[in-house]
């Protein structure tokens, strides 16, 4: 994985460094608070219903066990012994003192970490596959061109100032676990008919109160020139962009009101203008520079275990637990013998992606003795170990479950993803975590769940979607309803490679609605599913939305 | 001005801040409230012009002189961000958040509903 160099170190150092004054000057009050505000804000300090909230980058979702512990050390020493993944593939830390943070901050730059552009009308954490290395799926690992873009976008003097906030996730396996569809920019990296890779860029994609899958603006883009067509899109936004509506700011209010053809056309006349400065002008990458960051990347140097798989399938044999854990938190690797594990972050009960300091450093023994010292976040709130021997699976599993990490549920109807929502966040309208909860504890009943099948259920407080309802399977919005909380249900959203924004099907359910409506939901989509093996998703996709609408408001 | 507004005797109050992206006309009980500079929690205005984080020791106005403790407020940067008027009522218990923002404010008063051990006293 990439490691700092002296110009990162300097850079976090001096951040930290002038951060630190300027928390000193607001107390000493030579700051104002409006002065202090965006300050604070371009340090990923927010401050929301009960405490300041620290929201830490993690590039790409990418963490080392040092980083990991790190985080723990943060949460344990500044915090209140827990951190949270967001749905950016950050951790958040809810209750830091505004004192406390110029120390929380010297502890992250300690760790090559940082908490630089996770707010404000920046370019925020490029996202990735969380098994990005691992998966035999992919073209080539994306980290590479992530990193490359964390390296560009880092206090870039022209779009640090954008009309509004701007995130770019980049795939470069057909199964698209980074949501890239609903992007301001998509990156998907795939071979063209000569084999070359390149990246097919989608633009305009957005959650949020205006939801758009993104629009294609390049089929194929050589990855020689990703930088330079970068910096044309967002050079066409920050010039185009409305700075006068905060609610129509976004690129994708842009393109659809250029039109898709409008925005290409103005995105190639200035890519050729960048062209045309050729080698020394334009911003395109060196290909030695590629290839000093793509070395960071090369992997671990894992040895095919043609036993491994054999070794584990006899102890899954032997362990129902086992068993049922990895019928859906293991995933192929590209080498033998190993494999991928999701450490879900949603055993029931609990808020969805929270994990105490205590499992924090767990995870991080976890990752040195099976994991080669590396530890992935994902969009969906959970964790990733991207390199285990099957043959260490066993045991994994059983540290795993002494820790409470060890929920059998990835990608099941319990694995929920759910903003903070009213219980801290200063925007929500309605609480979101409670309902997940509720949800969860009308379906723990680990048959059940097997029986369902995937199903992706996400929750969000208010319409600005951190919860990312309008792509869950089942999505679940919070609307305040003079001063009661009800919750608008859609249905049929996707972020994998069929990106869909969902359908809303009715009226809000009161809180108490809720659950009882999804259960009406889930017996209904078990009546007509073709078989056992047609998810809720392909159900709804083949019958649309009345059967489930009809079971929605049944007895509601 | 609306017509609706216009045939009025004496129009509806100017919409104020209720916190977050709350908005709220100047009606009825009110608290200042804020967030304490250092460690970011709820806290109130007292009488004495100090703050507390418990609510029954906070002092209760409405109209132009929940506006002046406002502008009051407002001038404490030393100890405080954000404040606002808070819609209040009185009840035999003591003052307690009422409308709209009920659910928010009693959050923002006994902590999150989901950590029980983070709760503060209420």
């Amino acid at each position: 994985m990439y490691h700092y160099d002296q110009i990162d170190r300097d850079l976090v150092q001096a951040r930290v460094d002038e951060f630190r004054d300027q928390v000193r000057r607001r107390i000493s009050g030579e700051l104002t608070e409006d002065q202090f505000k965006p300050l604070r804000l371009m340090n990923g300090l927010y401050l929301q219903l009960h405490a300041y909230m620290l929201r830490v980058a993690i590039p790409y979702g990418t963490l080392s066990s040092a980083q990991l512990r790190a985080l723990a050390t943060l949460g344990r020493d500044y915090d209140r012994g827990y951190g949270h993944v967001t749905t950016r593939q950050n951790m958040q830390f809810n209750w830091v003192g505004l004192g406390d943070v110029p120390d929380a901050l010297q502890l992250l730059a300690d760790h090559d970490m940082h908490a630089i552009q996770t707010s404000g009308n920046t370019i925020r954490n490029t996202t990735t596959d969380p098994f990005a290395g691992a998966t035999d799926e992919e073209i080539e690992d994306p980290r590479v061109w992530c990193e490359v873009i964390r390296q560009w976008s880092t206090l870039h003097p022209e779009f640090s100032f954008l009309p509004r906030k701007f995130k770019i996730a980049v795939t470069a396996a057909q199964n698209d676990r980074a949501a890239t569809q609903v992007h301001d920019i998509g990156l998907q990296l795939y071979p063209n008919e000569d084999g070359e890779a390149g990246f097919r860029v989608l633009v305009g994609g957005g959650l949020g109160r205006t939801p758009y899958v993104g629009e294609l603006v390049r089929d194929f883009l050589p990855k020689e020139h990703l930088l330079s067509y970068l910096e044309a899109i967002l050079r066409v936004y920050n010039m185009h962009g409305r700075r006068d509506n905060l609610y129509k700011a976004r690129i994708k209010i842009l393109v659809n009101e250029m039109g898709t053809e409008a925005f290409r056309e103005a995105v190639e006349e200035e890519w050729q203008r960048l062209l045309a400065l050729g080698p020394g002008g334009s911003v395109d990458l060196p290909e030695a520079e590629r290839a000093r960051i793509a070395a960071f990347f090369k992997g671990p140097d894992l040895t095919a275990d043609p036993d491994g798989e054999a070794v584990l399938k006899e102890a899954r044999a032997d362990s129902r637990a086992l068993d049922r854990w990895a019928e859906v938190n293991l995933h192929p690797h590209k080498v033998s013998g190993h494999a991928i594990v999701t450490v879900s972050l949603k055993p029931i009960g609990k808020p969805p992606g929270d994990i105490t300091s205590n499992q924090m450093d767990a995870l991080a023994d976890l990752a040195d003795k099976y994991g080669q010292s590396e530890i992935r976040t994902t969009h969906e709130q959970n964790m990733v170990l991207p390199h285990v021997r099957q043959a260490d699976i066993p045991a994994l599993y059983q540290a795993l479950e002494e820790y409470g990490l060890a929920s059998p549920n990835a990608g099941r109807i319990t694995d929920i993803v759910a903003c903070p929502g009213l219980d801290y966040c200063n925007l929500a309208n309605t609480r979101s975590i409670p309902i997940a909860n509720q949800i969860q504890e009308r379906f723990d009943d680990l048959d059940r769940e097997r029986t369902i099948g995937e199903l992706k259920i996400k929750i969000s407080g208010c319409i600005n979607a951190c919860g990312h309802h309008h792509v869950g399977h089942i999505g679940i919005l919070g609307v305040d309803k003079k001063g009661e909380e009800f919750y608008q249900v859609t249905l049929g959203g996707a972020s994998d490679e069929q990106a869909a924004i969902g359908t809303i099907v009715g009226r809000g359910l009161s809180a108490d609605e809720v659950v009882e409506a999804i259960d009406r939901l889930v017996r209904t989509y078990l009546d007509i599913r073709r078989d056992a093996g047609e998810r809720f998703i392909d159900t709804y996709r083949r019958l649309g939305a009345e059967p489930f609408k009809e079971a929605l408001y049944a007895e509601a | 001005m609306s017509a609706t507004a216009l045939l009025k005797d004496t129009p509806a109050p100017a919409k104020i801040s209720a916190g977050g992206v709350k908005k709220t006309r100047n009606v009825g009980l009110k608290t200042v409230t804020a967030n304490d500079l250092m460690s970011g929690a709820a806290v109130y205005l007292t009488k004495d012009g100090a703050w507390t984080e418990d609510l029954a020791d906070a002092i209760v106005a409405e109209g132009e002189r929940a506006l002046g403790l406002l502008s009051l407020a407002e001038t404490d940067e030393a100890r405080i961000v954000g404040p606002y008027l808070m819609d209040v009522e009185a009840e035999d218990a003591g003052t307690a958040p009422s409308g709209r923002a009920t659910l928010r404010e009693t959050i923002r008063r006994a902590g999150p509903t989901i950590h029980p051990e983070f709760a503060r006293g209420v």
